[in-house]
């Protein structure tokens, strides 16, 4: 990470995404940090509610309006993203950040045609006539594989299947050439062979503009397949984050070891079981004192004393670029690996 | 049905409990519910209110056998002059007789507004519950049954709907009242009582049958749903004490906002001429009597008028807190 | 969809033929003799046979219906009697198709009474329709945007309390003080548009207030709870982050899919108040179809309620046709099927 800090395009500082509630105040995003270089793509992972979508929806400003209360700092080019007025906010939604939406059925508006929304997002940022705008969201199309785009240009959302849709989505996101995308689950749902398609079109695209990639997903397989960089969220923190292959080979915590086990590969043969990791997703309103993982960690015995209860761990570097947050001493870390590795799971 | 006052419209219908939002602290829907209405000040308000009035509806009666409040005896020195208009200021206020007397009997206005209270809310909960029998039974057996049975209970709700609604309540009086004396009933205000009850609560229930359908039919496409990840299964049973949870909610909250109709909808007769006639009080004829004093005696024609404004309106705004209580979506807000 | 539409008009012909079955059975098995009825104090068993064989309530009940749908396509004639009609033909009325029937007790023709009470109704309904629409989506759809400010709370509290004031309650407060009392709203009354407009429309002032404010109160409701939602809908989330100007938000994907169910039950409610707006004709003595309906009911005046019950349902089962239609053509999802 260090040599990209030269040339970031997107700069997270403590981001703090809290709801007010009538049971509490909802802690989504509690203090989060990363950052981002052109032409780079970045997993988000974690398990559902861990505050990968609302942390999406920060960068481009999405809570306004809304009761949340956002705090931190977002750099996009230099720029503070979270102090920009909403009306230099909405030049960059769109044109130079877009976003694919988790559930593209829901994200289209169900009374447009698809051409007219993806001319919508073409329009609002460039002086153009409907006609022009219309043949701009048909070669969208066409690039993002739909054959007929010429006809399907003219039909409404529900008359597209799950993976037309998302390829929709992907296609209004990029008509803008955005220099940053953030896709939300963009392959969530999707079969097998759809899902490949998909990634593959992505990393096409991000090589023919050089965008910047967030993506954010539950499958590992995905971050695997096409990050550079991962990081790992538990209720609003980031666990682990850093090189994907470094986290991938040396992952460093519990929870990251849980996700990694319950991952299929290759080596596990269909029909078998995946681990999942036991127990379920804390409060958000209370979450539990020390490491918010405890009540499910299964090596907090590993750890001296009760730090993992009483003291909440902090993220630590463990080598350049590889961020930890656990307790767990260096060498525990290295022999449980090591057992893993031994093929003990 | 939105019979406010006669003209009859559709509301948005509630939603259910099971769609209330698994909260974070682990609460059933119904402590979530009960926890948010408490927290809504003006439907706790209502409710009071709403206490406050059905309290008087029970011992209304009671007071006026006892002799407490007298809704009946003539009192022909309170009245005076050409027209027989109270004596005294504002309707001939007293302090034997708190909101005055009426014109021409010099009968006393605050008993029969309380007697009134009772018929009224007496009347249209009857209704409200017929309304909620018929439209249980029969979209239950709609939704259990569907075919044949869904199809004709369908095209039965759609002919009663396609019936001027307020017209054939006056309408089906002449006919039907002199029925129900002939079955038995004691001629006159009784049998007038029972054709309020019988047509609201007929004409009421096709709006509950539809809900409670569509409640069986989405809960059996979940149960199939489920059934079929989970099992295979081609076909799963619902059985009915899973199903009732689901009912509750809607009907409890639309029972609310159908009964304050049905009160507007008395008086609706009365004023068109087809309500229960004096002696007997109802909020309807006070105010259709008093529409002939309205410039001459207002204490007479408001005092009737505004208690059912304030009967209805609780009955409104405990309705909608209600709703909102049950409705998960109503906490929502958008963004910019 | 042609197919639909046949479907539908079929169906519709079905419903009318059931509705005015059960209204005639309904209607004529009064207990009261009908003919009876027709006469005031001075009545004598002649006049009353004599009204009974003009009305052909002397003919079996199912006779009587077939006659009744018969007129509707071909004229008829009271009395409908050979012997009559030689000897006296001044005394027999000549109902031409549609024929509805004849009113002993108005001495009119139900067509004729229709088509007088029709356009009172249409005025009072049309009017009101306006101003409940411009007025009720208007405050909803301002009320959901400024959602808890104390512009909203107001205006949320205002709609509860108009909608829980009953309509002839509203009609007899604007009557007798606002009108009569104190002389700050032009009395009610009716002029046909096309004699003078002005006049018509200061006429019809009251009326339209009335009937309107009840509709405005519900369609507030409607509307803010329709808007709120669809603003919560993650589509309107997605045209934000397209950089969409906020007015166009709300606008082009907040309203256009919010209001949408709002035209619907605008069409059904307007069906409802063509169909006759009973209490607001009523409370301002304007004898539209409501009154004219209302009145036969006190009266017992068989033919004109069966006509005017008929003409009701007609209208609503049109509307709600249209309604269908309508939807069809505004949410691209539905299909007519
Ligand atoms: N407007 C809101 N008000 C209150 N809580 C909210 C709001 N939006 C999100 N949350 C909460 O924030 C948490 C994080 O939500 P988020 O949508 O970011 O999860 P996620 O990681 O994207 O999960 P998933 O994988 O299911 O999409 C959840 O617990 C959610 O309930
Ligand atoms: S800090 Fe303790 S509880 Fe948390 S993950 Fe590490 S070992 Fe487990
Ligand atoms: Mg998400």
């Amino acid at each position: 990470m260090t040599e990209q800090q030269a040339r970031t395009l997107l700069d997270v500082r403590d981001l703090r995404v809290h709801f007010p509630t009538a049971d509490g105040l909802v802690r989504s995003v509690d203090g989060l940090s990363f950052s981002l270089a052109p032409g780079r793509t970045l997993g988000i992972v974690g398990e559902s509610g861990s505050g990968k979508s609302v942390t999406s929806q920060a960068i481009l400003g999405l809570h306004r309006g809304t009761r949340a209360q956002v705090s931190g700092s977002i750099s996009f080019d230099g720029v503070d993203l979270l102090g920009l007025p909403t009306r230099e906010l909405r030049r960059l939604r769109g044109n130079e950040i877009a976003m694919i939406f988790q559930d593209p059925l829901s994200a289209l508006h169900p009374y447009y045609t698809v051409g007219r929304q993806i001319a919508e997002a073409y329009r609002v940022h460039h002086s153009v006539g409907k006609r022009q705008a219309l043949a701009r969201a048909e070669e969208m199309l066409d690039l993002v594989g739909i054959p007929n785009a010429g006809r399907r240009l003219h039909e409404y959302p529900h008359q597209f299947s799950g993976g037309m849709r998302q390829r929709a989505m992907i296609a209004m996101a990029l008509v803008n050439d955005p220099r940053l995308l953030i896709a939300d689950e963009p392959t969530t749902a999707l079969d097998v062979t759809v899902q490949a398609q998909i990634l593959e079109l992505m990393k096409k695209l991000q090589q023919e503009f050089g965008s910047a990639i967030i993506v954010i997903t539950h499958d590992l397989g995905v971050v695997a397949d096409i990050a550079d960089d991962v990081l790992v969220m538990y209720a609003g923190h980031a666990v682990e984050q850093g090189a994907v292959a470094d986290v991938f080979y040396r992952p460093q915590m519990p929870y990251t070891w849980g996700l990694l086990a319950s991952m299929p590969r290759v080596e596990n043969p269909r029909g078998q079981r995946l681990a999942t990791i036991a127990g379920s997703p804390p409060s958000l309103i209370a979450p539990p004192a020390g490491c918010r993982f405890h009540p499910r960690c299964a090596y907090r015995g590993l750890v001296e004393g009760d730090a993992c209860v009483t003291s909440a761990p902090q993220l630590a570097t463990t080598e350049p670029g590889h961020l930890v947050r656990c307790h767990l001493e260096a060498a525990e870390r290295a022999r449980v690996l090591g057992n893993m590795k031994d093929g003990v799971r | 049905m939105t019979l406010s006052a006669g003209e009859f419209a559709a509301e948005p219908l509630p939603t259910t409990a099971e769609e209330a939002p698994t909260s974070v602290a682990g609460r059933s829907p119904w402590q979530i519910a009960r926890a948010r209405l408490r927290a809504n000040r003006v439907a706790m308000v209502a409710f009071v209110a709403i206490v406050v009035f059905a309290v008087i509806a029970v011992v209304a009666p009671i007071l006026q056998a006892v002799g407490v409040i007298d809704a009946t005896t003539l009192h022909p020195d309170l009245v005076q002059g050409p027209g027989a208009m109270p004596t005294g200021a504002f309707g001939g206020i007293s302090l034997q007789h708190p909101l005055g007397v009426e014109p021409q009997t010099g009968r006393d206005l605050l008993s029969r507004i309380l007697l009134g209270i009772t018929l009224d809310t007496a009347i249209a909960v009857a209704a409200t519950i017929v309304s909620v029998g018929l439209g249980v039974v029969l979209g239950l057996v709609a939704g259990f049954y569907r075919g044949a049975a869904d199809w004709s209970i369908g095209r039965l709700i759609d002919l009663i709907l396609a019936f001027p609604q307020l017209l054939m309540l006056i309408a089906l009086s002449p006919v039907l009242v002199q029925r129900l004396t002939d079955a038995g009933i004691p001629s006159g205000n009784p049998s007038k009582v029972t054709y309020i009850i019988a047509v609201l609560g007929f004409f009421g229930w096709p709006y509950f049958a539809r809900i409670i359908r569509g409640q069986v039919l989405s809960l059996r496409e979940r149960e199939f749903v489920e059934a079929a990840e989970m099992l295979g299964a081609r076909r799963s049973r619902i059985n009915f004490k899973e199903l009732l949870p689901n009912l509750w909610a809607p009907i409890l909250v639309y029972s609310t906002l159908v009964l304050p109709t049905y009160i507007s909808a008395e008086a609706a007769m009365s004023f068109l001429g087809v309500g229960i006639v004096p002696p007997t009080p109802t909020l309807g004829n006070l105010l259709q009597d008093s529409v002939n004093y309205a410039t001459a005696d207002p204490t007479y024609f408001l005092a009737p008028g505004l208690t059912l404004f304030i009967v209805v309106l609780a009955f409104n705004q405990f309705g909608d807190g209600l709703r909102d209580a049950l409705d998960p979506r109503s906490d929502r807000a958008g963004g910019r | 969809m042609f197919q639909y539409i046949l479907k539908r008009l079929l169906s519709i012909v079905g419903m009318l033929v059931l509705i005015s079955i059960s209204v005639f059975a309904l209607f004529f098995a009064v207990p009261a003799d009908p003919a009876r009825l027709t006469c005031g104090k001075n009545c004598t068993p002649a006049i009353i046979e004599a009204n009974r064989h003009a009305l052909g309530y002397d003919k079996p009940i199912v006779t009587q219906y077939l006659d009744f749908m018969k007129g509707l396509v071909s004229e008829r004639d009271f009395p409908d009697d050979p012997v009559i009609a030689k000897n006296s033909p001044q005394s027999i009325t000549h109902c031409p198709a549609p024929c509805l029937g004849y009113s002993v007790t108005q001495g009119q023709l139900v067509s004729k009474m229709i088509k007088d009470a029709f356009p009172i109704t249409a005025s009072i309904a049309v009017g009101a329709f306006v101003l409940w629409i411009v007025g009720g989506v208007g405050i909803g759809v301002l009320s959901a945007l400024k959602r808890g400010t104390l512009l909203e709370r107001g205006l949320v509290s205002a709609s509860l309390v108009a909608y829980s004031l009953p309509t002839f309650f509203i009609g007899l407060l604007l009557l007798n003080i606002v009108s009569i009392k104190y002389g700050l709203a032009p009395a009610a009354g009716y002029t046909p548009f096309l004699d003078d407009p002005v006049a018509w429309a200061q006429g019809m002032i009251l009326p339209w207030i009335t009937l309107a404010m009840v509709f405005a109160a519900l369609y507030v409701r409607l509307t803010r709870a329709n808007m709120l939602e669809t603003l919560s809908e993650d589509y309107i989330r997605t045209a934000r982050a397209k950089g969409v100007p906020e007015w166009a938000v709300i606008a082009r994907h907040a309203m256009r899919a919010a209001l949408t169910p709002i035209v619907t039950i605008a069409g059904l409610d307007l069906g409802g108040v063509l169909a006759g707006a009973a209490i607001t004709e009523t409370v301002f003595n304007l004898n539209g179809i409501g009154k004219t309906g209302v009145y036969a009911i006190q009266q017992l005046d068989l033919p004109v309620i069966v006509a005017v019950v008929l003409l009701s349902a007609f209208v609503i089962v049109l509307f709600n046709f249209v309604v269908d239609l309508l939807y069809a053509f505004l949410d691209p999802r539905v299909t007519l099927r």
